[in-house]
């Protein structure tokens, strides 16, 4: 009879042990139960020509494209007045607003043509980033 | 005796585990950060409101259970041996757990991907968006550029 209690109580002694070492290794796992994904950030870079011009700009010669995109980088908020001057010395003039792209065709830019960029509305007095995109159309 | 003891064990260990592995039963990603064409020179940003280019994920697990969600972002995307520099600001990231969930108008929103975010599961799991801007150089190298985020969801236990 006493065997029997002593084996019983040895019994439930090593079924409370593992019981704690189960909730133990329950309570890391659950904390670490975890999963990961990943995506791809992704974008694709045009070819394309900076060229700069103040707000007393110089002429800037475009050689040898078709069709381009004029985008226009500029601090303050006046807009940009472009001037395109043919080659028989008529100016055909654009406005385009900062940050936004404006689409030229063949009609307007001819290959060798020139053209200046200058800020129609007065804001500042800084200078004119000017990003020609070529499309290669 | 032991036969109880042993089955006894085999139920405990088993029932809780599954309990577990249930609270966070999947992230599925939806949709990737797609910036689209990107010139020299011009920032281009892509607003974690906006359908079809900010990147998405989905949780699903048990409703009411918290997780934590941590980002690992990429500073840079690259293109064989060019870099373009990837900015994540600190209100990027949006999140609603909703039934509904609404990218435009989020539960969640303007939350920090830099830090760990806490967030409970809804009925409907829990919707991620996340948003960034590309700066590429005035020299910009053409071609395709592409960066990996991970995203690590961890159960709670609350």
């Amino acid at each position: 009879m006493l065997y029997l209690q002593k084996e019983k109580d040895t019994a439930m002694s090593i079924f409370f042990r593992l019981c704690c070492f189960l909730i133990i290794l329950l309570l890391v796992r659950s904390v670490s139960a975890q999963e990961s994904q990943s995506i791809r950030a992704t974008a694709h870079v045009i070819n394309s020509e900076m060229v700069k011009a103040s707000a007393e700009a110089s002429p800037l010669n475009i050689y040898g494209t078709d069709i381009f995109e004029v985008i226009v980088l500029k601090p303050g908020n006046g807009n940009i007045q472009l001037n395109i001057i043919g080659g028989d010395g008529k100016t055909e003039q654009q406005t385009i607003e900062p940050n936004k792209g404006y689409l030229y065709h063949k009609t307007l830019i001819d290959a060798g043509r020139k053209w200046k960029s200058q800020e129609s509305a007065v804001s500042d007095s800084s200078s004119t980033l000017v990003t020609i995109i070529y499309l290669d159309i | 005796m032991r036969t109880l003891l042993l089955i006894s064990l085999c139920a405990l260990f088993l029932l809780p585990c599954g309990k577990a592995e249930a609270q966070v039963s999947g992230v599925t990603v939806i949709h990737n950060l797609t910036f689209g064409d990107v010139f020299p020179g011009i920032p281009k940003p892509v607003d974690e409101k906006t359908p079809g280019q900010a990147a998405e994920f989905s949780v699903t697990g048990v409703a009411g259970s918290e997780v934590q969600i941590d980002f690992t972002l990429p500073t840079y995307m690259n293109n064989v041996g060019y870099n373009m520099q990837l900015i994540f600001n600190t209100t990027d990231c949006s999140m609603d757990s909703s039934a509904a969930p609404d990218q435009t108008n989020p539960l969640y929103p303007d939350r920090n991907p830099w830090k760990a975010i806490v967030y409970g599961i809804g009925s409907g799991g829990i919707s991620i968006w996340l948003g960034g801007k590309t700066v590429p150089k005035l020299y910009q190298e053409q071609g395709s550029y592409s960066a990996d985020i991970v995203i690590t969801v961890t159960y709670l236990g609350t």
